[in-house]
Formats: structure tokens, C-alpha cells, sequence
């Protein structure tokens, strides 16, 4: 298994797709990043700017001045509690305007990152403002805080999905593009080897489930060094783009108020998740005889991880209702109520090792299923 | 010498079609054993059931030895890889170690010339150049039997005569091969023994001689003195195209035909048996 193994992974890191890839998380976070700024940057030269309408009374203001000068990313920027337009700056600079009417945060162009930020202060100060009045202490009011999910509405805009949602968005999205094209690239490995007669001399030496086990690990393998130097990419990429800024935009975006132990849980999901979508495209690999059944397997299978996305997506914000303990059991689903589940706290120690069972149990069975496909006889050892 | 590969009514179906049905025979030691038949035979399931990569629905198969290889009809490597790096992977999945390895590379360069091409991709390899590379692939880790699919199909006559020696040069070795070919010339100057397959049903299964004989058509073929006896002279007579010798049919008495063409005229008396081509024809029913 560890020679097919080092054998694939070197396949897979010689590709030149693999590099090519590496530098799309990168190039689509660059234009993520800068052409809704630049788009934004046009509207806004015409405008007075963006304005979020915080709350129709000002007895936050102090408290939300208070948050933000105390929030560690708060270093690049000038605050000010003006009421008149400081007129064109270079420099991006947060007004918060009061009057009897209204609290606004005006910006000179639009910036995701203070907004976060902003929204996050705001958030701070209507908890201790609310609750304060009823004896509790700050850091006892943080506490609560966390883990509850707030939703700070405007009366008048939408107001931005925090960091922890967009990064739960994100790592959904990713997973699914990734599991789609590396799982195609393993069904694709699998079909030529037998197109090829390549798998006739493997399975002389080897047994099916060895060589198929090989080719998975050396796929998810690649996946995750891929991970790892997109993950570089992107880095690099941020600094170019925001400058110092970038750190923050970091912090914030992995400041999604999760335990570190639960993150190492979401870690282990992945990996787990990602070797038993794979073994579905295994499967559809050693099932094809030629490029066209590997496409109509492909696009099942593609639909069946779509339609897991959804079913998935409708229940992260759901209560826990009797239909979700069911949809758990069935494999395409179960990594996504159990991530779900994971970062809410909402399972049992037991429900995370049955989840976690359930994915193993179909990674084997997709294994085999795969390896019966190749009936060779029990005459020679094989190892 | 023992037999090496023993089968016993051995069936296989793939669905409803009978690839293999209760076929007997079995392979001696060191021999070279050639498999034939039309398209759709059995040849190829017969050889993969003999490498275990394939399991027989019914009967028995018995195999004296694990260390066996394979070189199938239509090999495709991985193009964008280099030589060296293929010739490593199959030597570890065989188990070979780095040592054993570079002294059997050194013994096979003699004869196959590869170390030129090492550290070319396959892509980059003459067809004659990805074969010699594939058999050195099957030679790897000293086999005690080598299975070849049809190993000189799109070989010119060049590589083709090299590849049969390299064959025969095995047989020197104790190495039992089996192959399976379309090119019945070549399987005739190489084969000791054969199994002609037809419908997954053995059609004949001997040694190559022995077979030759039960088809001959028992005649005699009578080499004359150059210049002795013209074509155009005598009549009752029929002679082989080159007009240098006469043939008789098998129940004409030896003594008749001496004294027929006058033992002076005669450099020498033979055997006619029909070649393999006959052979092959005769007994898959097909002229």
C-alpha cells in the first residue's frame, strides 16, 4: 500500500494542475477582495459614502467609542464622534456621527474588515449595556456572549455575516470544489489503470483493496499539501493587498469564537469527510469502462454531494428537529450535521464517535465494493 | 519435469457469456507453452486465471509457484513519466530490493539496451523501445513463469527476431513462458507445446510435434539431384513449387518410389508434415 501510495501522491504533486490550482484560492481571494473594492471605491466617489445605521438611539455611542478604541485591530484607524464630513482623505476613516436621532457609521469607502469590526463593538456594547444594568460584570457578560449567535439588525441595511459564518461558508465551499475535482481526478486514475492494463500488474502484487486504499490516501494527501501551500499563497497574496492590514483580516477571519479542541474535531471531520467522498469516486472509477461512464458517474455523484450541500446548509441554521437525527445516518449528509453539531457544541461524546463511525464504516464498504470489482483468486499472497 | 500450472475443468462465465468452459491441460517446467485461438477464445482469461488476477467460477487450478509476471496485450504506462522512475515503482511492488535490482538491470542491459533510455519519459520511447522497456518490467525480480499477451503484435521483424530470442534465451534459463500470439510463424519456430482454444474450449493441447504428426497427411517429401528429373518429363509425379522435390502421398511404399525416381537421382527422403499454420487452420475448423 505505501509504495502505490508514494507512487500516487508524487503522480499527483508532479501535475501541473496541482500548481495551477494552488494559485486559484489565492487569485480568486485577490479579485474577491479588490474588485468589490474597486467597484465599491466607483460608487462611493459619487456618494457620500456608505452609511449602516446602528440603532435609532444614541445610549450606546460612549460604550461602542469604548469597544472599538479597546479592540486590538482597531491600530489603523482614525475614530472620530463628529458630526460634520471630514471631506476627501487618503486614509479610511470611521465617523460615528451622533444626534439625537441616530448613531451612523460613515466610511470614506467601503471596507468589510471595519465593518466586522464595527458590527462586533456594537455587539460587545449592546450586550454590556443590556446586561450590565442587571448586575453582571463585564467579563461575565462576554462569557455569555460567547457562542451565541447575534444577529444585529439595521433598520435599514443588511447588516454582514459575521467571520465565523463566512468562514464556515468558505470551508463548505472549498471542501466541495475540492472533494469534486480531486475525486474526479481518483475515478479518473482508477478507470485508466484498468483502460490501460496497468492494474493487471498491479494486482499481481498487490491486493485490490491495498492499491485502491494507496491511491485514496495518496489523493487526500495531495489535497491537504495542497491546503497548506494555497493556504501560503494566500497569505502572501493578503499581504500584497492589504499591506499591514492583512494580520487583521487574518485574526478576524479565524476569530470565529470557536474552542481549539473543537477545531482540531472540524480538522479530523475534514480529513475523515474528504477519504469517504473520495471513496464514492473510487467506486465510480472502478465501475467505469471508458471516459463516458466515468461522466455519468461523476455528475451522479457530483449531484448527490450538491444535494448533501443543501440538505446540509438548511439544517445549520435550523433547531435540532427529529428529521435532522435521521438524515444523520445517511452517509452524504452525516459529515455536515456533525460539523454542524461540532462547532454548535449541540452532540453528545457518543453521537461524534457514531458520526465519525458512520464515515469510516462507508469509506471501507466503498473501498470493497470497489475491490470486488477486480475478482482475483486467493492463489498467490499478495502484500 | 514437474508441471508448473495444472488446470482441471475449468470454468468461467462473464455474465451469460462462457469465456472458459471445463478446459484441462497443463504446463511443464521450463517449457514454452503457447496459447491460440480466434478472437474471443479464452486466451487472455486463460492467462489471467493462470496469474491469479482473475478467479475461475469452477474446477481446479494448480500453480507451483508464486513468483510469476505479466505482460499484457495492450500496456499502457504512465506517458509523462521517466523510465527509471516506472522500472523502480514495479521493482517495489514486487519486493525487490535496490541491490538486486541494479544487478538484474545490469544483466538484462546486455540484451535489451535500456540504459540509454532511462532517463527519457515513455512518451518519448519508439514503440520497439516501450516494449523492450515493459518486458524488462515483466523479467524484473527473476519470475519462475512469464505470462506474454500477444507480446509481438506491431513489433517489426527486427524487434520481433530479438524478442524471440530473448524468449528462447529464457527457456535456457528454466524460466516456463506462456504466451499467447496471432503470429503463428513465430509460434512455430518457439513453441514446445500448445493449447489451441476455440469458443472457451481446448480444440488441441500437445506438444508441437507430437500434434504435427497426428495432422500430418503422411506423404514423403524426396529431395532430387539438381537437374536429374525435369518437371516436364514424367508424369504421375508432383513437385513442390521450387521444382527441386517430389512429393508422394504417405501409402506409397518407400521402395516403389525409389525405384520410381532411381535411387541416383535422390539427395534425400523425408517426412512431409504439415506446419503449423495447418495445424493451427485444421483443428479450430478453419481453412
Amino acid at each position: 500500500m505505501i509504495t502505490v501510495f508514494l507512487y500516487e501522491l508524487r503522480r499527483t504533486l508532479r501535475s501541473p494542475w496541482f500548481y495551477i490550482t494552488c494559485l486559484l484560492l489565492p487569485a480568486i481571494l485577490f479579485l474577491s477582495v479588490k474588485l468589490p473594492e474597486f467597484i465599491v471605491g466607483q460608487i462611493n466617489s459619487e456618494s457620500q459614502g456608505v452609511k449602516i445605521i446602528i440603532d435609532n438611539k444614541t445610549e450606546f455611542g460612549e460604550l461602542i467609542k469604548k469597544e472599538i478604541e479597546n479592540d486590538p485591530f482597531i491600530d489603523n484607524w482614525e475614530i472620530a464622534f463628529k458630526s460634520e464630513d471630514t471631506g476627501e482623505s487618503d486614509k479610511t476613516i470611521i465617523h460615528l456621527i451622533e444626534n439625537n436621532d441616530q448613531i451612523i457609521v460613515r466610511m470614506k469607502k467601503r471596507n468589510e474588515v471595519y465593518e466586522s469590526v464595527i458590527k462586533r463593538a456594537i455587539e460587545n456594547s449592546y450586550f454590556i449595556k443590556t446586561l450590565s444594568s442587571k448586575g453582571m460584570s463585564r467579563d461575565e457578560i462576554m462569557r455569555l456572549k460567547q457562542g451565541v449567535n447575534i444577529r444585529f439588525l439595521t433598520e435599514k441595511e443588511k447588516i454582514r455575516k459575521g467571520a465565523s459564518k463566512y468562514m464556515v461558508l468558505m470551508f463548505l465551499v472549498v471542501f466541495y470544489i475540492s472533494i469534486m475535482g480531486y475525486g474526479e481526478l481518483l475515478a479518473h486514475r482508477v478507470m485508466t489503470d484498468k483502460e490501460t492494463n496497468f492494474i493487471n500488474i498491479l494486482l499481481l502484487y498487490k491486493k485490490p483493496e491495498q492499491i485502491f486504499t494507496g491511491k485514496l490516501l495518496a489523493v487526500v494527501s495531495g489535497y491537504l499539501i495542497y491546503l497548506i501551500i494555497s493556504f501560503g499563497f494566500t497569505l502572501l497574496t493578503l499581504k500584497f493587498i492589504m499591506g499591514k492590514e492583512a494580520g487583521t483580516f487574518v485574526k478576524l477571519f479565524l476569530n470565529t469564537g470557536i474552542k481549539t479542541e473543537l477545531l482540531l474535531f472540524v480538522f479530523i471531520l475534514f480529513f475523515f469527510s474528504f477519504i469517504m467522498y473520495s471513496s464514492f469516486y473510487l467506486l465510480s472509477g472502478a465501475i467505469a469502462n471508458n471516459e463516458d461512464d466515468l461522466k455519468g458517474h461523476s455528475t451522479i455523484i457530483n449531484f448527490v454531494l450538491i444535494a448533501s450541500l443543501i440538505i446540509g446548509s438548511i439544517f445549520v441554521n435550523t433547531p435540532d428537529m427529529g428529521i435532522e437525527r435521521l438524515l444523520f445516518y445517511i452517509p452524504p449528509v452525516t459529515p455536515f450535521l456533525l460539523l454542524k453539531d461540532i462547532l454548535f457544541e449541540t452532540i453528545s461524546n457518543f453521537n461524534i464517535v457514531l458520526g465519525f463511525s458512520i464515515i469510516m464504516i462507508f469509506t471501507l464498504i466503498f473501498i470493497k465494493l470497489a475491490s470486488l470489482k477486480y475478482n482475483v483468486s486467493s492463489l498467490y499472497k499478495r502484500g | 519435469m514437474k508441471d508448473i500450472i495444472r488446470f482441471e475443468n475449468v470454468v468461467k462465465n462473464y455474465g451469460k457469456v462462457k469465456a472458459l468452459t471445463g478446459i484441462s491441460f497443463s504446463v511443464t517446467e521450463g517449457r514454452i507453452f503457447g496459447i491460440f485461438g480466434p478472437n474471443g477464445a479464452g486466451k487472455t482469461t486463460a492467462i489471467k486465471i493462470i496469474l491469479g488476477i482473475l478467479k475461475h467460477d469452477s474446477g481446479n487450478v494448480v500453480i507451483g509457484t508464486d513468483n510469476l509476471s505479466y505482460l499484457p496485450e495492450e500496456l499502457s504506462l504512465d506517458q509523462s513519466e521517466r523510465v527509471k522512475t516506472m522500472i523502480n515503482y514495479i521493482a517495489k511492488l514486487k519486493g525487490i530490493k535496490s541491490k538486486i535490482r541494479d544487478k538484474e538491470l545490469d544483466k538484462w542491459e546486455k540484451i535489451l539496451k535500456i540504459k540509454e533510455f532511462y532517463k527519457r519519459k515513455i512518451y518519448e520511447l519508439s514503440k520497439g523501445q516501450k516494449k523492450r522497456v515493459m518486458f524488462l518490467l515483466a523479467l524484473l525480480g527473476n519470475p519462475d513463469i512469464i505470462a506474454l499477451d500477444e507480446p509481438f503484435t506491431g513489433l517489426d521483424a527486427e524487434a520481433a527476431e530479438s524478442l524471440k530470442n530473448l524468449v528462447t534465451g529464457l527457456k535456457s534459463e528454466g524460466k516456463t513462458i506462456i504466451f499467447s500470439t496471432h503470429i503463428l510463424e513465430i509460434a512455430e519456430n518457439i513453441c514446445e507445446d500448445v493449447l489451441i482454444l476455440k469458443n472457451g474450449e481446448v480444440k488441441e493441447y500437445g506438444e508441437v510435434e507430437s500434434l504435427k504428426e497426428k495432422y500430418s497427411q503422411k506423404g514423403w517429401i524426396v529431395k532430387l539431384k539438381e537437374g536429374s528429373i525435369k518437371e516436364n518429363s514424367v508424369k504421375d509425379m508432383i513437385f513442390t513449387k521450387d521444382g527441386k522435390s517430389v512429393e508422394f502421398s504417405d501409402n506409397t511404399p518407400l521402395d516403389e518410389i525409389i525405384k520410381k525416381i532411381s535411387p541416383a537421382n535422390i539427395v534425400e527422403i523425408k517426412r512431409k508434415y504439415p506446419n503449423f499454420k495447418e495445424l493451427y487452420f485444421k483443428s479450430v475448423g478453419e481453412e
